[in-house]
C-alpha cells in the first residue's frame, strides 16, 4: 500500500514541526541513555585495557600482605624453584605537575612473556635505550599519548613528584604504537626506578606469573609451597574484576538515571504521535470509509511510529555518542575521585551501547505508539470520533488505571522487602513505584481540576473557569504532559531530597570525625617516620593521632584496613552505631578487636560480637568485631584497628597521615608555619587545617553529585517539551472551539490568557503531584537505593525549599512549554478555524 | 668470542635483546644509521665512554685462579664452555654453556639509597645440546640483571650464574649446571691441561687499532663426567670439553662481517685453536690468529698466515643464510691436515642473534700419520634475514 504510506509520510514532511517534535522526543530519551551507557562503558574499558596492558599476560599474581612483596622471593622463585614465567612489579601513581599518572616499574629480561612493547622515536639508538633504561634512575618510556598530553619529547628531562618528593625524570623513548590506548597515562621504568620513586625499596607490588594450562597444577603448587604465610597467589582477571565491581552500584545508578531519561522521553513520543494521530481524524475517517481495516490502519499508524523511532533513534544514538563525550569527563572525574584512577580521553562508541539505544528508543516508540494507533483504528468510518466521545472512553478508563497504579506501587513495596540486597530489584521497584504513582495523577487531576474550577471561577471569571475545567476535560491529552512532567519534578524532589540528606549526613560525620586541628600527609605515599618525629614535638602539638590505610587482597577481594594510632581526642571521632564507647575501646587498643565500618558491615552482613578472617603475616587470622562505625567511605567498607594490632599482624611501619592536636594556647597558624619549616626540603606535606578538610571532602562530595543534577536536568528537558507537545495538540484540536470563542466575543488576550492559566494550571498540578511522589522517591533513594548499592545509612532531611522549588519549577516550564500555544491561540483566524463546518 | 669481535656481538645481542623485548629494532646493531647516526651514542663510545672502561692494551700477568672470574672495569666478558660427550650406550652429544656479561656504564656508583635491583652488570646465558642420535639440537637463551643475586660472579667460592645455571670452579676443577625446560646438564670438568694463553701473553689483538684487543685464555682440555637430560631421559656422559674466558672493552668495528672459530681436540693430545675474521668483502681480516697446543701443554701462536682453510660443502639455514658446512684445515708449519665436518648440519642457534655453533668430526694427518678428533665450529655473520 506504498501509496497509502506516501500519503502519510507526506503529511508529517508537510509538518516539520510536528516531526521535529516527535523526533525531539526519541532522540533526547535514547541520547541520555546512550550517553550514559558510553560514559559507563568508555570508563569502565579504559580502566580493562589499562588493567590489561599492566597485567600484560600474567594469568596469576603474587601479593603479600599490605606492603607488597618482599623482593627476594622473587630470587627465590627464579633461582630455587626454577620459575620461570614469573616477572616482578612496582606499581603506583605519581605527580607530573598536576597530572597523574601510574607508574610501571619492571625488569625488562623478565618482561618478554608478559607484556611487549614496540619501541619507536627514540633520539638514541635502541641499545642505549636500554641502557638508560637500566642504569640511570628516572629513565622512563611512555606512549606517544602520553608524552603528547605532557607536553615532552624524546631526550626532554622533567619532574615527578611522588609521596612528597621530586625526582628527576628523562623521557628515553616512546613506546607503543599510536593506537595502543592501553599505554595511555602510563609511565614505564625500570624496576629500580620505580622502587625508589614509589618508596618501595626491597619490596614490589606483585610478582606477575603466568601459569600453563598444561602443568597449572605443578606449577601452581610448587608457587604455593614456596610463599610466606601472607603471600598469596592470585588470579589476575579476578583483581582487575574486583577492583571494577566496586564501581559497579555507582554506574548502575547512572544507568538507572539514564532509563529515567527513556522514561520521560516515552511520555513525549507518545504525545507526539497521539498528535499526529489526533490531526488526521477526518483523513482517517475517510480513509476508513474508503474501505480500510482497522488492522490497516493500525499498522499505518504503527509504522509511522516505527519509523519515526528508527530515525528519533539513530539521531539519539548520534547525539548521545557527543553527550557522551561531555558526560564522560563528569563520571571519569567521580570514579577517580571514589575508587580507582582511570584517564579516559575519548569515549569509545561500542556498537552494543548503539545497539541497545536503538532498541530502547524503538521499543518505547512501539509502546506508545500503540495506544494512539488503538485510538485511530478504532475511529468510525464514516468520520472521526467526537472528542466528547473519546474523553467519555478515557474518563471511563482512569479509575481503572488508577487501581492499576495502585498495584504497582503495592508490587514495589512487596519487592523491596523481599528483595534483600539486589540493587538491581531496588531499582525495579523504584521505577514500578514512579510508574505506578504517575498513573494515579490523571484521576486525581480530574478531581482537583473540578473541585477548583468553582473556585477558579470566582477569582478569574469564565477565563480561568473555562481554562481549568478544560484541564480535566481533556485529560485524554493533558494528563500524559502532566504526568510526563510531574515524574520529572519529582525526580528532582527525590533526587535533591536525597542528596541534601547525604550531604547533611557527610557534613555532621566530618564534622564529627575530623577531630584534630591539623591534618598532615603526602599526596601518593607515606610519611617520613623520622619527619614524623620531629613534626609531633613541634611547639604547640599536644597529642596527634595516626593513621594508615591500606589494602588487604585475598582470593575473596580486597579489604581496606586502617590502622589508627589514637590520641585521647580521636576516640569520640568514631561514631558508633551498635556499641558503647566503654564496651569498645579497651578491646580495640589492648586485644585486637576491630571495628566495621556500615558499608563493610551491611556488605559481609556482620555486627558486633562476630568475626572476621584476615592473612596477616603469621597465617589466617580471626578478628573479633568490636563496634560498627558510621562512615560513607566510597567502597565495600573499612576494617578499623588499632595501630598496634596492626603492627603486630604486619610488617608494614609507615604511617600515612596524622593528625595534630593543638594546646589550647597554641596558634594553628604558627603551628602550620612551624610544621613547614620542619619539613622543608625533605617531604613535601600536604597541611591542613581541620577546615580545609572538611571543605576538601565536601567538594569531592558536591563534584560527584554533579553527574546527577546534570541527568535530571535533561530529564525536566524533556518533560518540558512534552508540555509543549501537549499543548499544542490541544490548541489544535480546540481550534474551533477557540474560534467559536473569539466569535462570541473573547478578545485575542483572553484567549491567549485562557491558554496560559491552563497551562500554569496543569503546571500547578504536575507539581503538586511530584511533592508526594519525590518524597516516595526520596525514601527508596536513601533507604533502598543508596543502602544497597554502597552500604551508607542517612538521615532524611526534607527542607521546604526542594517542595517549593519544585512547584514552581513546574509552574515555570509549564508557562514556558505554554507561550507558544498561547500565541497560536491568540493569533488564530476565527472565520478561517470555523470554515470547516 | 673467544675470537674476539665481541663488539658486534655485544651490540647484535643488546640491540636484539631489546628488539626482542620491544620490536621492531631487527637492523639495530647492523644498520649504521643506528650506530653513527646519534651524537649521543657516539658521545657514548667517545674516549668519555668507552675511554672510561678498562682497556686491553698491553699484555698482563695472568693470576689463576683469580682470573677465572669476572673482570667487571671491562665492558664485556665470557665464559665458553663446549664439549663432545659419549653416553653409555655408544649416544653422540655436544653441548655448548655460555655466560655473556656486559657492562652497561664504565662506572657504578654504589648509592646505598638505590634499589637493589640497581646495576650496570647484565648477564646473557646461551645453552645448547647436540643429540646426534636423534639429529636434535635444543637450545635455550636466558637475560638477567647482575643484582639481587639473580645473576653475577663471585670470587670465593668462585662461582658465576646467571639464575640457575652455574660454571663454579674448586679444588681445580669445573662444576656446570644448566637446565631448561626439555634440557638439562650437570657435569664435573677436570683439566688436562693448564690455561693457554691465547694471542701475546693472552692479548689477542683484533685490528691495527691499538686497544681493538682482549684478553684471551683457553682451557683446551677438559675431561668431562657428568649426566645429560633431554626430554626426561637421563644420560651418563663422559667426554672432553674446551673453555674459553675473554673480556675487553673495545669499541665498534665496522669492518668485519663475522668470524669462524675452530676448536678442535686431537687424538693424539694436541688442540688447536683458530679465528678467521672475515671482512665485509668476504676477505680474512690479516689479523686472524689461533693456537696450536701440543700433548704436553707446549702452545704456539698461529698468525694469519700459517693457516690455509679450505671450504669443502655448505648449509642454508631454513631461516635464511648459507654457512660454510665442511672445511679442510692446512698448517704447513706442524705438516698437518684435517678435514671438520660437522655431527650434524643443523646446529644452528635462533637466539636474539643467529648464529652457528656446533660439535664437528676430525680426520686427517699430521706428519704422515693418520689422526682424528672432535672439535667444536662457531660460525657468525651468515645469518640473513630472509630466507634464500
Amino acid at each position: 500500500m506504498p501509496a497509502l504510506y506516501r500519503a502519510s509520510f507526506g503529511y508529517l514532511l508537510r509538518h516539520p514541526w510536528q516531526l521535529a517534535l516527535a523526533l525531539l522526543g526519541i532522540c533526547v530519551g535514547v541520547a541520555v541513555m546512550v550517553a550514559v551507557d558510553l560514559a559507563n562503558e568508555s570508563s569502565r574499558q579504559a580502566f580493562r585495557l589499562s588493567m590489561d596492558t599492566i597485567n600484560g599476560e600474567a594469568t596469576h599474581q603474587i601479593v603479600q600482605g599490605p606492603a607488597g612483596v618482599d623482593e627476594t622471593l622473587y630470587v627465590r622463585l627464579r633461582l630455587k624453584e626454577g620459575i620461570r614465567s614469573i616477572a616482578p612489579v612496582v606499581e603506583g601513581y605519581v605527580d607530573i605537575g598536576n597530572i597523574t599518572m601510574k607508574v610501571l616499574g619492571i625488569d625488562p629480561f623478565a618482561e618478554r612473556e608478559f607484556r611487549n612493547y614496540s619501541m619507536s622515536d627514540s633520539v638514541v639508538s635502541v641499545n642505549d635505550t636500554y641502557r638508560r633504561v637500566l642504569t640511570v634512575s628516572g629513565a622512563v618510556l611512555m606512549s606517544e599519548q602520553t608524552a603528547r598530553s605532557l607536553n615532552l619529547s624524546p631526550g626532554d628531562r622533567f619532574d615527578v613528584s611522588a609521596g612528597g618528593r621530586a625526582y628527576r625524570a628523562e623521557l628515553v623513548a616512546i613506546v607503543g604504537g599510536s593506537d595502543d590506548r592501553g599505554l595511555d597515562n602510563l609511565i614505564i621504568a625500570d624496576i629500580s626506578t620505580a622502587q625508589l620513586w614509589l618508596a618501595m625499596l626491597g619490596r614490589l607490588t606483585r610478582i606477575d606469573v603466568k601459569i600453563p594450562q598444561d602443568d597449572a597444577t605443578v606449577i601452581t603448587d610448587k608457587i604455593r609451597n614456596a610463599l610466606p604465610i601472607d603471600g598469596q597467589l592470585l588470579n589476575a582477571t579476578g583483581r582487575t574484576r574486583s577492583v571494577i565491581a566496586m564501581s559497579a552500584a555507582f554506574m548502575t545508578n547512572l544507568t538507572a538515571m539514564s532509563l529515567l531519561a527513556l522514561l520521560v522521553g516515552v511520555f513525549l513520543i507518545y504525545n507526539s504521535v497521539s498528535f499526529a494521530v489526533l490531526q488526521r481524524r477526518r483523513l482517517i475517517g475517510v480513509l476508513r470509509a474508503l474501505g480500510l481495516t482497522r488492522r490497516q490502519i493500525f499498522t499505518l499508524i504503527l509504522t509511522e511510529g516505527l519509523v519515526l523511532g528508527t530515525i528519533g533513534a539513530a539521531l539519539g544514538v548520534l547525539i548521545g555518542m557527543w553527550l557522551g563525550q561531555q558526560l564522560l569527563v563528569l563520571v571519569s572525574r567521580s570514579i577517580n575521585d571514589l575508587y580507582f584512577v582511570v584517564n579516559v580521553t575519548d569515549v569509545s562508541l561500542s556498537p552494543l551501547s548503539a545497539a541497545k539505544g536503538l532498541i530502547a528508543g524503538l521499543g518505547a516508540t512501539v509502546i506508545s505508539a500503540i495506544v494512539p494507533a488503538m485510538e485511530a483504528a478504532s475511529y468510525q468510518p464514516r468520520l472521526a470520533l467526537s472528542r466528547s466521545v473519546l474523553e467519555h472512553k478515557t474518563s471511563k478508563l482512569m479509575p481503572a488505571i488508577a487501581v492499576g497504579g495502585i498495584g504497582m506501587v503495592v508490587l514495589a513495596v512487596i519487592l523491596i522487602q523481599v528483595s534483600g540486597t539486589s540493587l538491581v530489584a531496588g531499582l525495579t521497584a523504584l521505577f514500578l513505584m514512579i510508574l505506578g504513582l504517575a498513573l494515579c495523577i490523571p484521576i486525581t487531576v480530574r478531581a482537583c481540576a473540578s473541585l477548583i474550577a468553582p473556585m477558579a471561577n470566582k477569582v478569574g471569571g469564565t477565563t480561568a473557569r473555562l481554562a481549568i475545567s478544560s484541564v480535566g476535560a481533556s485529560l485524554s491529552r493533558t494528563s500524559v504532559a502532566i504526568v510526563a512532567l510531574a515524574v520529572a519534578v519529582s525526580a528532582t524532589v527525590g533526587v535533591s531530597i536525597m542528596v541534601d540528606s547525604f550531604r547533611g549526613s557527610v557534613s555532621d560525620w566530618l564534622g564529627n570525625t575530623l577531630r584534630s586541628d591539623i591534618y598532615i600527609s603526602v599526596a601518593r605515599g607515606t610519611l617520613d617516620t623520622d619527619l614524623v618525629d620531629e613534626l609531633v614535638r613541634v611547639p604547640g602539638v599536644a597529642h596527634h593521632s595516626s593513621s594508615r590505610r591500606v589494602w588487604l587482597e585475598s582470593e575473596t577481594g580486597r579489604t581496606r584496613i586502617i590502622a589508627l594510632k589514637m590520641a585521647p581526642g580521636s576516640y569520640a571521632g568514631v561514631d558508633l552505631l551498635d556499641a558503647e564507647p566503654q564496651d569498645v575501646w579497651n578491646s580495640f587498643d589492648e586485644e585486637g578487636a576491630v571495628i566495621v565500618s556500615e558499608p563493610y558491615a551491611y556488605r559481609h552482613d556482620v555486627r558486633r560480637g562476630d568475626t572476621l578472617s584476615l592473612n596477616t603475616m603469621h597465617g589466617d587470622k580471626v578478628f573479633q568485631i568490636a563496634a560498627t562505625y558510621r562512615s560513607y567511605d566510597a567502597n565495600a567498607g573499612s576494617v578499623l584497628m588499632s595501630r598496634h594490632t596492626y603492627e603486630s599482624h604486619w610488617n608494614d611501619p609507615t604511617i600515612g597521615a596524622i593528625g595534630l592536636y593543638l594546646s589550647p594556647d597554641a596558634k594553628p597558624d604558627e603551628v602550620i608555619e612551624q610544621l613547614r619549616k620542619v619539613s622543608e626540603g625533605r617531604q613535601s606535606l600536604l597541611i591542613h587545617s581541620n577546615r580545609e578538610i572538611r571543605d576538601i571532602s565536601m567538594q569531592i562530595f558536591d563534584r560527584t553529585f554533579i553527574i546527577t543534577d546534570v541527568l535530571y536536568w535533561l530529564a525536566v528537558g524533556v518533560a518540558i517539551i512534552g508540555i509543549l507537545g501537549a499543548m499544542l495538540a490541544l490548541e489544535l484540536e480546540r481550534g474551533r472551539e477557540f474560534a467559536v470563542l473569539r466569535a462570541i466575543g473573547m478578545t485575542p488576550g483572553q484567549l491567549g490568557t485562557m491558554v496560559t492559566v491552563q497551562t500554569g494550571f496543569m503546571g500547578l498540578l504536575s507539581g503538586l503531584a511530584a511533592i508526594p511522589l519525590g518524597l516516595l522517591m526520596a525514601w527508596v533513594l536513601i533507604d533502598v537505593i543508596n543502602r544497597r548499592s554502597f552500604g551508607w545509612q542517612m538521615d532524611i532531611e526534607v527542607s521546604p525549599d526542594v517542595l517549593v522549588t519544585a512547584v514552581a519549577l513546574s509552574v515555570i516550564a509549564a508557562l514556558i512549554a505554554g507561550i507558544f500555544p498561547a500565541y497560536r491561540a491568540a493569533s488564530s483566524q476565527p472565520a478561517l478555524a470555523m470554515r470547516d463546518e | 668470542m673467544k675470537k674476539g669481535i665481541f663488539i658486534i656481538l655485544i651490540t647484535l645481542i643488546l640491540g636484539i635483546t631489546v628488539s626482542q623485548l620491544w620490536p621492531p629494532t631487527d637492523t639495530i646493531g647492523t644498520d649504521p644509521r643506528y650506530v653513527v647516526g646519534s651524537s649521543r651514542l657516539a658521545e657514548l663510545l667517545s674516549d668519555r665512554g668507552i675511554g672510561a672502561y678498562a682497556q686491553a692494551t698491553e699484555p698482563r700477568d695472568f693470576a689463576f685462579p683469580e682470573d677465572h672470574g669476572s673482570h667487571p672495569d671491562f665492558r664485556h666478558e665470557w665464559w665458553y664452555i663446549t664439549g663432545n660427550l659419549d653416553g653409555e650406550n655408544d649416544e653422540r652429544f655436544g653441548f655448548e654453556l655460555t655466560i655473556f656479561r656486559f657492562s652497561l656504564t664504565p662506572v657504578h656508583d654504589h648509592d646505598p639509597n638505590a634499589s637493589a635491583w640497581k646495576t650496570n652488570q647484565v648477564y646473557i646465558g646461551h645453552f645448547a645440546i647436540t643429540d646426534v642420535g636423534n639429529a636434535n639440537f635444543h637450545v635455550a637463551q636466558r637475560y638477567a640483571r647482575g643484582s639481587l643475586g639473580l645473576a653475577g660472579a663471585q670470587a670465593d667460592p668462585f662461582q658465576i650464574w646467571l639464575e640457575d645455571w652455574t660454571i663454579k670452579f674448586k679444588n681445580d676443577n669445573w662444576q656446570i649446571n644448566a637446565s631448561d625446560k626439555d634440557i638439562a646438564i650437570d657435569l664435573t670438568l677436570s683439566p688436562l691441561k693448564p690455561p693457554v694463553l691465547n694471542g701475546i701473553d693472552g692479548l689477542s689483538q683484533k685490528s691495527s687499532e691499538r686497544g681493538n684487543a682482549s684478553y684471551y685464555y683457553s682451557i683446551p682440555r677438559l675431561r668431562t663426567v657428568g649426566t645429560l637430560q633431554i626430554e626426561n631421559e637421563d644420560y651418563s656422559v663422559t667426554g672432553l670439553s674446551w673453555l674459553d674466558h675473554e673480556w675487553g672493552s673495545s669499541g665498534l668495528s665496522n669492518e668485519h662481517q663475522g668470524w669462524d672459530w675452530f676448536s678442535i681436540q686431537l687424538s693424539d693430545g694436541s688442540d688447536l685453536m683458530f679465528y678467521s675474521l672475515r671482512k665485509n668483502d668476504g676477505s680474512r681480516d690479516p689479523y686472524s690468529a689461533g693456537t696450536w697446543i701440543t700433548a704436553d701443554g707446549h702452545s704456539v701462536h698461529l698468525s694469519n698466515d700459517d693457516v690455509d682453510i679450505g671450504v669443502e660443502d655448505y648449509w642454508d639455514s631454513p631461516l635464511g643464510g648459507t654457512y660454510p658446512m665442511a672445511w679442510h684445515l692446512r698448517i704447513p708449519q706442524i705438516d698437518l691436515h684435517l678435514s671438520l665436518r660437522p655431527v650434524l648440519d643443523a646446529q644452528e642457534l635462533r637466539t636474539t642473534v643467529r648464529y652457528w655453533e656446533g660439535a664437528v668430526d676430525v680426520v686427517g694427518q699430521k706428519a704422515g700419520m693418520p689422526v682424528e678428533g672432535r672439535g667444536y665450529v662457531e660460525l657468525t655473520g651468515y645469518a640473513r634475514r630472509d630466507p634464500g
